[in-house]
């Protein structure tokens, strides 16, 4: 005999809470949006309990629910991040870049990446901020197409990006930024 | 010939969807001369993989206790 959802939901939490906190943490970037996707997803769990088949491990079938629940967030977060994006395009970062023969202004200089970079936790705090620093909507779009490996198409829908080349452009000036980001606060420190 | 701002614009795009033919070979033909394209592309490719094994990283974020604390006693109330 199965136990009761609730109790189950208790278990889960003990479980796999930190899990799917730092997975909605790196996603959404906001502690309290985390905090609160992490319950919509234990809430939706013990309401979907008895269709659980059993099939995927508890801890997949638990991400499933965050995952649709962030995309869900995303949707609904877009129309207030437009206008940040707007903003930004005034100050546009990424033609700024290039001279009017398209150019490098100041071509891109080689990093010297060492082997152990990715394993360093001091670049993993400045990765995030440069994550951060994104505009709402940017970000979202990076989280998505990039971490998420969401289609470019679904992207676009959930987002409000009229065509894939959109969504592209966007794409290209958000790396272009994380780029400059990154260059500046770890790359040329060292 | 593809300029640096178009061939930035087509390095980006290639990391999301296979260029086409005749811009694969635009773009390989400016590589080979452009030093600072072939770096930039380089260090999208970096960005790239190392979003995609962001997760693995942060092991140290943990559900603040108030947070777990909360969400316990919503389940607890579901119960009543």
């Amino acid at each position: 005999m199965r136990t009761s959802p609730t109790r189950e939901a208790e278990k889960w939490l003990d479980d796999y809470g930190d899990m799917l906190y730092r997975y909605a943490l790196l996603r959404v970037r906001s502690q309290a949006v985390a905090e609160d996707l992490v319950q919509d997803t234990l809430l939706a769990g013990i309401q979907s309990f008895q269709n659980f088949s059993g099939k995927s491990s508890v801890q997949t079938w638990l991400i499933s629910i965050l995952k649709h629940k962030i995309i869900d967030h995303f949707r609904k977060s877009k129309k207030e991040n437009i206008e940040f994006i707007d903003a930004d395009a005034g100050k546009d970062l990424f033609s700024r870049q290039f001279d009017d023969q398209g150019h490098w202004k100041k071509p891109p200089a080689s990093w010297a990446i060492p082997e152990n970079t990715l394993e360093n936790e001091q670049f993993w705090q400045i990765y995030r901020q440069c994550l951060s620093d994104l505009p709402g909507r940017m970000a979202d779009l990076f989280m998505l197409r990039t971490i998420e490996n969401l289609p470019s198409e679904d992207c676009c829908k959930i987002l409000d990006f009229k065509t894939t080349n959109q969504l592209w452009v966007t794409l290209s000036r958000a790396r272009m930024k994380l780029r400059r980001c990154l260059e500046t606060l770890w790359f040329n420190q060292e | 010939m593809l300029n640096c701002k178009q061939v930035s614009e087509l390095s980006s795009r290639s990391l999301d969807s296979r260029l086409r033919w005749r811009q694969r070979m635009q773009m390989k033909l400016h590589l080979m001369m452009c030093e600072a394209c072939k770096q930039y592309l380089k260090q999208l490719q970096f960005i790239q993989k190392s979003a995609k094994s962001m997760d693995i990283h942060f092991q140290n974020i943990t559900l603040p206790d108030e947070a777990r604390l909360r969400i316990l006693a919503k389940i607890s109330d579901l119960q009543k």
